[in-house]
């Protein structure tokens, strides 16, 4: 048992949580693509995580965009990485071997530039033990072909739902985009075509332009926002899906203290991901799982899901 | 398994050696002695306005004092916080990062080469081998004010200025300019610089040897500065199974920051 989880339970605090049938020691998960095993591992206990979420796996190797590929801006940063990965079979035999061999649970994310890619990702992978589940993304604002595209439009999200359902029992989340009118349409579209949960929001997108170079500031020009300065718009668009569907949602966006979790599971989040945090401090996932039992413990809260009804919203 | 530390370091002087130019010097008790040539450390700004850490590379590491010397240029809203640090205020940074030069055999001959910035680097490395007696040249180029300079000398290093202005002492021009006119040859480069600079000198060394060794060390955007969000990366040429040339696409800070300059894709 990882340590903070021992620390809850002398407190008395059970930090588990049902997500989708799938056991979580908590809720705490890394978002993807800010979380390399090895890397990640240097700095903390990976198996503090309740699960680790892979990048973004395509079926071949992807070289991703030119740099920069990064930008700081007010209240969170610029990317553009593109979904740079090795490609599902190096996939098979680097990143999930060696998390399956630490024992941790596995969110493998599946990315693709078109319905294809998706299948191909998951028909590869369906059988494999080592995964408890997948987180599919249909939103990254930083590739031209498929990714965002998918997210955006409730027939096209509909497609990829039904295209991988029926190769695989695992639980599939599907990862969706904010930058849509009504967010929900898009839950409900996934939901209806068999998806067992969503995570939410991937990036904003948006821009910088450095005035000293007179260039933008990222080789792609554009590329997606995070950080703390999305919280809020992450939080209203978690609470929107909570109550507009009945799979679980996953809740993602500028999360950087214990309470910021406590908001999202109040906004009826049932696990929640850390990605910028995670890049500013490299203990920021210990940390706010440390403080997140600290708001337990404080407020006398012994299972994670109380705090869903605990709150009047 | 967890081998990097973040922590706190007191800062014991933070000075200014040359316009905009500063010298920090950190006590980080343990990890001074982890330190090698050519890695770097995260810096994490105090303002909640900064998201990101600063990698900044070593310039000099004492395993008796525990401390370690980085030195800056002011660039930014980061370095312009960093250089108001004074005496006893705590500064949280990460664990040396990064790999560092591969040190050759002490019979080699050895050229350092810096451009601006980039001369910090070349000072641990260029300490590094002093001590184990290598025959080492340091070419090092600035734009106009130079710094540094006397450290190198100090070393027992043979020195070549270089600045873009005239200045005194210096050659005008770049430094494989003055590499091509001192006729300077050695069986390990090591360099670190703009790129540029770093293309210009790998070129320089392999018209001029095909045995040399040249390292450089690269830099790039970064976002974490601890390999997890894949952002400073860059292209090295790479052998598959079948003896055929591909490129791969390396991460400068868990990779790098050093690379093999007959490798890297320019």
């Amino acid at each position: 048992m990882a340590k903070l989880d021992e620390r809850a339970k002398t407190l008395g605090i059970d930090l588990s949580v049902n997500l989708a049938g799938i056991r979580l020691s908590n809720p705490i998960l890394p978002a993807s693509g800010t979380f390399m095993p090895e890397e990640s591992g240097q700095f903390y206990d990976i198996s503090e995580l309740g699960a680790a979420v892979t990048k973004g796996v395509a079926p071949v190797p992807w070289a991703g965009n030119e740099t920069p590929r990064i930008a700081e801006v007010y209240g969170g940063i610029l990317n553009s990485v593109g979904l740079q990965n090795p490609g599902v079979d190096a996939y098979i035999e680097n990143d999930m071997k060696y998390l399956a061999d630490m024992g941790m649970k596995i969110i493998t994310n599946v990315a693709g530039h078109s319905v294809e890619d998706y299948v191909q990702v998951v028909e590869k992978l369906a059988d494999r033990d080592e995964i408890s589940m997948f987180e599919v993304n249909i939103s990254c604002p930083n590739v031209s072909a498929g990714g965002m595209s998918f997210g955006t439009d409730p027939e096209m999200a509909a497609e990829v739902v039904r295209a991988v359902r029926r190769l695989t029992r695992k639980p599939l989340f599907f990862k969706l985009t904010p930058n849509v009118t009504d967010i929900t349409e898009i839950a409900k579209a996934v939901e209806a075509e068999g998806a067992d949960g969503v995570t939410l929001i991937n990036t904003l997108l948006g821009m910088h332009i450095d005035v000293k170079r007179r260039r933008a500031t990222m080789a792609r020009k554009v590329g997606g926002m995070s950080g703390p300065a999305v919280k809020p718009v992450a939080l209203r668009m978690v609470w929107q899906v909570a109550n507009a569907v009945k799979i679980p949602v996953i809740g993602v966006g500028g999360i950087s203290t214990g309470t910021d979790v406590v908001e999202f599971l109040a906004a009826g989040a049932t696990a929640v991901e850390v990605g910028t945090a995670a890049l500013a401090d490299p203990l920021a996932i210990p940390r706010i799982k440390s403080e997140l039992i600290d708001y337990m413990n404080e407020n006398r809260f012994e299972k994670i899901s109380e705090m869903k009804h605990a709150f009047e919203i | 398994m967890e081998s990097k530390r973040v922590f706190y370091a007191g800062v014991v002087s933070n000075q200014e050696i040359a316009p905009h130019i500063m010298k920090i010097v950190l006590s980080v008790g343990e990890e001074a002695a982890k330190a090698r040539p050519g890695q770097f450390i995260n810096i994490y700004p105090k303002s909640e306005r900064l998201i990101l850490p600063r990698p900044i590379s070593i310039c000099d590491a004492d395993t008796a004092a525990r401390t370690l010397t980085l030195i800056y240029d002011i660039v930014g809203a980061g370095t312009e916080e960093l250089s108001r640090a004074v005496e006893g205020d705590r500064i949280r940074i990460t664990s040396p990062l990064g790999n560092g030069f591969r040190i050759p055999d002490p019979d080699s001959r050895v050229i350092l080469t810096g451009g601006g910035i980039g001369i910090a680097p070349m000072y641990f490395a260029a300490r590094y081998m002093a001590e184990t007696h290598h025959k080492v040249t340091a070419v090092l180029g600035f734009r106009k004010d130079t710094f540094m300079t006397k450290e190198f000398r100090e070393l027992g290093c043979r020195v070549l200025v270089t600045t873009d202005k005239p200045a005194e002492d210096a050659f005008l021009g770049n430094v494989v300019d003055c590499m091509t006119i001192n006729a300077i040859n050695a069986d390990c480069y090591m360099a670190c610089g703009p790129r540029p600079m770093l293309e210009a000198v790998s070129k320089y060394v392999v018209t001029a040897d095909e045995k040399a060794d040249i390292q450089v060390s690269m830099e790039e955007r970064m976002g974490c500065g601890y390999g997890a969000c894949v952002c400073c990366v860059t292209d090295v040429k790479a052998e598959r199974a079948d003896g055929t040339e591909s490129t791969e696409r390396l991460k400068v800070c868990k990779d790098g920051p050093v690379f093999d300059g007959r490798k890297v894709v320019w």
